[in-house]
């Protein structure tokens, strides 16, 4: 039972400091106006607030946000099932709107694919990492 | 005002419900893409609330909360980025150069197919932003006049096509090192990818993370500037 409860608290004080980061990067969105969305603004704040900090990155945080991040398909499910209940007006558009989902998405995985494999070929450091290497 | 609580209740248990057995089944298929959740237990769901005959804005409503978790989990993906940070700074050259490359290719790639398809101004800019992570993608439709639902869905359905595809893709090309994997889907396919990324890898998963928020974060400066001007 007590590793339960110990668990709980762990979750709680991780979402409550990713939610603080959130709001903090909501904030600073808002009030200088900036068209990043406040997640994203978030994340680069936790990101560099984890650069400063000294210490080791608490467990309860690391352990907070992979178990948020296994879920994200999860999250992602109620926004996607919207790909079928489309606005009206737009029944003429399906081929030139599926056309640039799959077409136009595979070409260009195919484009940066092929750009990044070309780049990183040049990099001599990526020798340098037994682990990228599979 | 209760009635309204039970009913997002109920609608987050049908969600719940339906993605756990198709979890199940992806895990028990030998991982097989068309498997993934986030094809069946959208498809799943689209049956059920046709069938069921309810109203996509009420269970997209009742689902507030689930759409809310994607804030902090977005946050969370600094977590992975600075415990990677290291092996990421070894590549930082070519990365930035492809990531430039990529805010160029994702959205002329999606509009030359659209506009030789017959796609009409709207749609196009609808579909320009489609990149780029949900909530982003949103604000860039607004500030360019586009259509937001048609935006929502052409984006979502883009990361279902980029995580479902892309690493099988990519291995034809000859590209399986996880690093590279995953900048190249969090280039194209955002947090739908940066989440699949995860599952083959958590290095893979770091640099889909990296690749989700520069994409983001610099589509949002200069997208919405470039369709005006071109507007003109």
């Amino acid at each position: 039972m007590a590793t339960v409860a110990q668990n709980l608290i762990a979750t709680g004080k991780g979402l409550a400091l990713l939610v603080a980061f959130l709001w903090c990067g909501e904030g600073i969105a808002s009030y200088f106006g900036v068209p990043a969305p406040g997640s994203v603004l978030g994340m680069l704040l936790l990101f560099s607030a984890l650069r400063l900090y000294p210490g080791a990155t608490p467990g309860w945080l690391v352990n907070t946000a992979h178990r948020l991040i296994a879920l994200l398909p999860l999250f992602f499910i109620p926004a996607g099932v919207g790909i079928f209940f489309l606005p009206d007006g737009f029944a003429g558009q399906w081929p030139a709107l599926l056309g640039a989902i799959i077409l136009g998405t595979l070409l260009s995985i195919t484009v940066t694919g092929l750009v990044l494999k070309a780049l990183a070929a040049r990099t001599a450091s990526i020798a340098n990492d037994p682990q990228g290497h599979r | 005002m209760a009635d309204d609580l039970l009913q997002h209740a109920l609608f987050m248990v049908l969600t719940v419900g339906i993605y756990l057995p198709c979890l199940w089944l992806f895990r028990h298929c030998h991982q097989r893409v068309l498997l993934h959740p986030l094809s069946s237990a959208c498809v799943l769901l689209t049956l059920v609330l046709w069938a069921l005959n309810i109203d996509y804005a009420n269970y997209q409503e009742g689902n507030r909360l689930f759409y809310w978790l994607l804030g902090p989990s977005t946050v969370a993906l600094a977590v992975p980025l600075h415990q990677q940070f290291d092996r990421i700074r070894l590549l930082a050259q070519p990365l930035l150069l492809t990531l430039l490359v990529g805010l160029l290719a994702a959205p002329l790639c999606a509009l030359s197919v659209a506009w030789l398809l017959g796609a009409e101004p709207a749609t196009l800019l609808a579909i320009a932003p489609k990149s780029v992570t949900t909530p982003i993608a949103l604000g860039i439709a607004t500030e360019i006049g586009a259509i937001g639902e048609l935006t929502a869905g052409v984006v979502i359905f883009t990361g279902v096509v980029g995580a479902l595809a892309g690493p099988g893709l990519l291995a034809r090309l000859g590209l399986r090192d996880p690093r590279l994997v995953g900048f190249t889907l969090g280039i194209n396919a955002h947090g739908v990818g940066t989440a699949r990324a995860f599952e083959i890898d958590p290095l893979c998963g770091a640099f889909a993370s990296l690749a989700l928020g520069l994409t983001g974060a610099l589509t949002a400066l200069t997208l919405p500037t470039v369709v005006l001007w071109l507007g003109q």
